[in-house]
């Protein structure tokens, strides 16, 4: 083996788990293109300490971990996965995501409040499993969340024209 | 549906799943590998730069060209070049050849390079299409070209001229083999870096982008690149620069011919210590040999053997003269008690060419 090789079973891991990490990165993202960087980057950062990583328990924590802190962080790395210009037009998907008018919400949060929301939501992770992973308090998360929730509740509520409307 | 439920159903979307990489592993590792060559780099620039500092006294007190010798249980290392903590794998595909290119040298500027590249298609796999873009050196000294390049191209469509956005880094066509990172060319010889174009995106649909009078920016200077043109669906990748391995390389250089090895270390060592001891370069020649490109060494006591490069901050050993070069090794907790040969051995590649050795005693 090279010096500078991960173990075969570094190999078996990303091969395994990289489709679940870009997801979890676009929900987090909401970015296809930097949720490809997010991964790779972790990846990366995980193959070069893999021998000590997996010998903790939870390998797929650490990377996430990664991943949500790089995000966070806004950390990206620019010179690497940049796209072309203007790029062509991305077919639409086949199918609509379900709930859309949520998604575009959650663009609008800041991005701490959003990794709130997505490893409560997602991730199903309590407060206090969020306030470790991201290196904060829970008061921080409590706050984040509670005012990403109102946001989103206040954007997704009825306009009042709307129940004016709706009552007459 | 309260919110909650809501976000819960919006997050778990199977629609937000992205496309698994066909190449996940190879992207991967290629990172790795990019990330490690970036880490040694720039520990030898950090290494190579005190040792600068801490050697300029004692250079500058001829230090440096004191004659070998020592005394048992002294501490040997004392104006001597620092010892450089950089490990070289001679294993890897970066390492040289006999009598080859060296690994690193200078930097490349503007002046080194031809004015245009050259740069034709070279191989299509997987929907990929690999450019190989090349750059002569026409300088009279090596140098490296490291990392990768911006591109400057007329959009065809649109007769626009401007630098492009592109992906960097991991290509389709990286790593393997055939390839030296960074690029260290000797005169006359060609650098290559790979523009690969693809047509796997969003299912070939749609136009195309077609570019035109492309040319590289290196160093601030632009290099065209005639009679290259690129169509992508895909965003364009870059690659870093590399060498190919078995090209043909200049006629080894004997240049270590005139130099011997002293080697002095404390007469004992203990189990799990370390062992810090001198090496001292004598040149018995009647010209400098320099020490660019730099060259490594390989030491050994009992089986305990790493290859290293040396830390070349004095730049040559000067005609008739010696340069003293502080070592460093981990004794194995395991080495067999009493005398042991401790050999070292210096060249420009994984041949070595300049050997020494002494006698260790390993006490418990």
């Amino acid at each position: 083996m090279r010096l500078w090789d991960a173990p075969a079973s570094f190999d078996e891991y990303v091969r395994d788990r990289h489709a679940d990490l870009l997801r979890f990165a676009h929900v987090l993202s909401g970015d296809r293109y930097l949720a490809e960087d997010l991964v790779q980057d972790a990846l990366e950062r995980a193959g070069m300490h893999w021998r000590r990583i997996r010998r903790h328990d939870d390998p797929e924590g650490y990377l996430r971990r990664i991943i949500v802190n790089q995000h966070v962080n806004g950390v990206r790395r620019r010179r690497r996965e940049r796209l072309v210009a203007s790029p062509p037009e991305q077919p639409t998907p086949v199918g609509e995501r379900r709930d859309d008018a949520v998604w575009q919400l959650l663009a609008t949060l800041p991005r701490k409040q959003r990794a709130v929301v997505v490893l409560r939501y997602y991730e199903d992770l309590s407060e206090a499993q969020i306030a470790d992973l991201l290196g904060c308090s829970v008061g921080t998360v409590k706050s984040n969340g509670s005012r990403a929730m109102a946001k989103l509740r206040a954007a997704l509520a009825p306009s009042p024209s709307a129940v004016d409307g709706g009552t007459r | 549906m309260n919110l909650e439920e809501r976000l819960r159903d919006a997050l778990t979307d199977d629609h937000l799943a992205l496309p698994p990489w066909p190449d996940a592993t190879v992207r991967v590792r290629a990172g790795i590998r990019r990330r490690r060559r970036r880490t040694a780099t720039v520990a030898a620039s950090v290494v190579a730069v005190a040792a600068i500092v801490s050697t300029a006294p004692v250079l500058l007190r001829g230090g440096g060209t004191a004659p070998p010798g020592g005394q048992p249980g002294a501490t040997p290392t004392l104006s001597a070049v620092p010892w450089l903590d950089e490990p070289v794998d001679p294993a890897a595909p970066t390492s040289t050849p006999s009598g080859a290119r060296a690994e690193s040298a200078r930097p490349c500027t503007a002046a080194d390079l031809s004015r245009t590249a050259k740069g034709e298609p070279a191989n299509a796999a997987g929907g990929h299409v690999q450019n190989v873009v090349r750059l002569t050196n026409v300088s009279s000294s090596t140098c490296s070209l490291v990392g990768f390049v911006d591109l400057i191209a007329t959009d065809v469509g649109t007769g626009t001229r401007a630098t492009l956005r592109t992906g960097y880094g991991s290509t389709f066509f990286d790593g393997g083999p055939g390839k030296r990172y960074p690029a260290t060319i000797a005169p006359g010889e060609d650098a290559r870096i790979d523009i690969v174009t693809g047509n796997g995106c969003y299912g070939g649909l749609g136009e195309p982008h077609r570019y035109r009078d492309v040319a590289l920016v290196v160093a601030g200077r632009q290099y065209p690149v005639p009679g290259l043109t690129l169509q992508t669906w895909c965003p364009l990748q870059v690659g870093a620069w590399y060498t190919l391995v078995d090209e043909p390389t200049a006629a080894p250089s004997p240049r270590f011919a005139t130099l011997s090895v002293d080697v002095v270390a404390p007469a004992s060592v203990a189990r799990g210590a370390t062992l810090d001891y001198v090496v001292t370069l004598v040149n018995s020649g009647p010209v400098a040999v320099p020490l660019d490109p730099c060259p490594v060494y390989q030491q050994e006591l009992w089986r305990n053997t790493g290859t290293y490069r040396l830390n070349c901050s004095p730049g040559e050993i000067p005609a008739g003269g010696s340069v003293r070069f502080a070592m460093r090794l981990a004794v194995a907790s395991g080495t067999p008690l009493g005398p042991t040969p401790l050999r070292w051995d210096m060249g420009a590649t994984a041949d070595f060419t300049v050997p020494g050795s002494t006698t260790v005693t390993v006490t418990g």
